[in-house]
């Protein structure tokens, strides 16, 4: 009888998914137009499934894929992040640099996107990241290597499917130390499931960390009309790392 | 007490979408809302436990030197008398420019003078530097003060 009720709650959502048409743009492609943010924030603290402790409430895992919501990491590796987690001040984004993707589609910053019918354009407020993706078939700059990487999409169907290579490998994954190293690639996916909602998945392959790929899932949540972008000048008022720990430890991946 | 303020600080996740509705509505009437023993963790710049230390809460009852309305924190320069009669100066961390503004604060919301109570908690480094939680303004409201562990948009 459970799983009765579970088919027929699976098909209600998935019939009321395809019921969804998205605005769209004369190009025909569906309009993302708007500011985002994260619907929940639990992945900015942790993108697997947490206990609350001071500063950071429970959450669940974001992790879809593999099933039980925990990172593949290999052999050694979940060591560092829980190294990390004991070292915060080591967080790039604690001193100022860029989330690098995925992170900096859900910080606790609101984010817009706009189509220019060749171009997808994502600015974050939190270090006025700008990512501009290419849809227009051009290839991924070679030898290329920033905290948000080098990014290039394509549609299919109502879904972006943006790859992004050029990783540093510096990035965290979230606050608690989870993170990607050298060679990471991932392929996000943006989908409009509501008017209000665009789904967000990306798939991370590191062979460098992890065992195999892992996909996470975020839905974002349009912002009010009244919300804008604000300058973010993240030195300006950067007063902490006076206070913090050494923040010399090594790069992600490259530990002795 | 900690355990208690998690719980409550959980409770009001869930209902944050709520929160920041009535956050907007009210701003927009011109009245700051009170969230006295209300806070709506949310990730920020940094991590809390960063530099902070949950275990070594302080009130802070004291005059403001200055308040530096910046990103991506905001900070309050605050004379505090210590029992002895002697005047120390604290630096205390508050949200980020942006998530104040978006809670109703301005750069005039705090101006040297004032005074006012913050509760907050200490730099693990030992300094006069601590992260507030909650500031009760000089007219007696206590608001939300947007820091690292209640950090907003």
């Amino acid at each position: 009888m459970k799983h009765v009720a579970s088919l027929v709650i699976a098909a209600v959502c998935a019939s009321a998914q395809s019921a969804f048409t998205p605005p769209r743009l004369p190009d025909g492609h569906p309009d993302f137009g708007g500011i985002w943010m994260a619907a929940t924030l639990s992945a900015a603290f942790n993108v697997e499934e947490h206990a609350a402790s001071y500063g950071t409430p429970a959450g669940p895992s974001v992790i879809i894929d593999p099933p039980g919501g925990k990172l593949p990491y290999l052999p050694g590796m979940r060591e560092r992040a829980l190294d990390n987690d004991q070292h915060r001040e080591r967080d790039p984004v604690g001193q100022c640099h860029m989330h690098g993707v995925p992170r900096v589609m859900f910080p606790p910053f609101p984010l817009e996107i706009f189509e220019d019918g060749e171009n997808v354009v994502i600015l974050t407020e939190t270090e006025h990241g700008v990512r501009i993706i290419p849809t227009d078939g051009r290839p991924l700059l070679k030898n290329y290597s920033s905290w948000n990487g080098d990014s290039r999409g394509r549609w299919e169907g109502d879904t972006l499917v943006v790859e992004v290579r050029g990783l540093n490998g510096k990035g965290w994954l979230d606050q608690a130390g989870n993170f990607v190293g050298a060679g990471a690639t991932v392929v996000e996916r943006f989908r409009l499931t509501a008017k209000d909602t665009l789904e967000y998945e990306a798939t991370v392959s590191n062979p460098a960390v992890f065992s195999r790929s892992f996909t996470v899932r975020v839905p974002l949540r349009r912002r009010p009309a009244d919300v804008e972008l604000l300058e973010y000048g993240c030195i300006e008022g950067e007063r902490d790392a006076a206070h913090l720990p050494s923040t010399n430890a090594p790069a992600n991946g490259e530990r002795k | 007490m900690l355990k208690r303020a998690v719980y409550v600080a959980q409770a009001c996740v869930l209902g944050w979408l709520v929160t920041e509705r009535i956050w907007r509505w009210m701003v927009r009437v011109g009245v700051l809302v009170l969230l006295v023993g209300c806070v709506i963790p949310v990730a920020a710049h940094h991590s809390f436990a960063a530099e902070f230390d949950d275990k070594r809460p302080v009130k802070l009852d004291g005059t403001v030197v200055k308040f530096d309305f910046m990103n991506p924190h905001s900070w309050v320069y605050l004379d505090v008398k210590n029992p002895d009669g002697t005047m120390v100066r604290w630096s205390v961390e508050t949200g980020s420019t942006n998530a104040l503004f978006r809670r109703g604060w301005r750069k005039e919301s705090l101006r040297a003078g004032d005074h006012i109570t913050i509760d907050a908690f200490r730099a693990k480094d030992g300094s006069n530097t601590a992260n507030a939680s909650t500031v009760k303004l000089p007219d007696g409201r206590q608001v939300s003060a947007a820091s690292s562990h209640d950090d907003s948009k």
